[in-house]
């Protein structure tokens, strides 16, 4: 198990899931217009609008962590070396530190590339490791 | 500053409410779609090679107008039109790089609303691939 030193994360909520990425990956929390859909992609990928000159795809984390869809026009844009992604979010806590275990909360899919059992305050969130959720993302989630 | 490329002269279409746009130059032809082959077609263009765009988008086939490429290849939609205007390109986010079969190039922004921008006769080749698994 590791156990790190609190980090400081953005907390957002997707449903009733509480999620928290490093807060250096987040550049900011936007507002979305209506998606444009990709052809052929698959559910969780919402669609894309454009943001400041640049295509920005939308991920309903409900969807990919086999849940129902969340409506939401908010969502959260991570930043990584590759590129970027907008996960929705139905709710926005703010950056606040995040403490616990960074063990992925399972062995395959997204649940390699969510960590935890965390905590931001009272919330257990499962703490998102951007580039491997981008990886898993770019296979096709 | 990324100097963006540019697409002059694109076929923009619609298909089940989605959006979705091909160059110009790769179309040889459009023609009425009525329920099973491209009216005044030639031998060349197969029902075979016509693939219905909304199968992209989850939805079931149909369309009334076919989009053909040269080849013979062909995409079925439901509505189009031709806009001539020189539009920056926009590259694909790399989450979507390499999406509907590779065809995908880009999106233009028209009117505020996105289009993505599709090669004609990959596209048509992977909405063909998808109809035969739909068949399965």
């Amino acid at each position: 198990m590791s156990t790190d030193a609190p980090q400081s994360h953005l907390v957002f909520a997707c449903g009733q899931s509480w999620y928290a990425v490093p807060a250096e990956r987040a550049a900011e929390v936007v507002s979305f217009p209506a998606l444009t859909r990709v052809p052929g992609a698959p559910p969780h990928l919402l669609g894309v609008f454009a943001h400041r000159g640049e295509v920005i795809p939308v991920v309903d984390l409900a969807i990919l962590t086999g849940g129902k869809p969340v409506p939401s026009k908010r969502a959260v844009l991570l930043r990584v070396a590759r590129g970027s992604v907008a996960l929705t979010a139905s709710k926005v806590a703010g950056v606040s530190s995040v403490a616990g275990s960074f063990d992925p909360l399972g062995s395959s899919g997204i649940q390699l590339h969510l960590k935890g059992p965390a905590r931001a305050g009272r919330e257990e969130v499962a703490v998102i490791e951007p580039e491997g959720l981008f990886e898993f993302l770019t296979q096709g989630g | 500053m990324i100097s963006l490329d540019q697409v002059s002269g694109l076929v923009l279409c619609r298909a089940g409410g989605h959006r979705l746009a091909f160059p110009a130059q790769q179309v040889a032809a459009i023609r009425p779609w009525s329920g099973g082959e491209a009216d005044g077609a030639d031998a060349s263009t197969s029902v075979a090679r016509c693939g219905h765009a909304r199968l992209a988008f989850g939805l079931e086939s149909g369309g009334s107008k076919v989009v053909l490429a040269d080849s013979g290849h062909g995409v079925v939609v439901d509505a189009l039109e031709v806009y001539q205007d020189a539009l920056p390109l926009l590259p694909p986010p790399g989450l979507v790089l390499g999406g509907a079969g590779g065809a995908l190039r880009g999106f233009v922004s028209v009117k505020e609303e996105l289009f993505p921008v599709l090669r004609l006769a990959e596209f048509s080749r992977y909405l063909a691939a998808l109809g035969e698994e739909a068949v399965r």
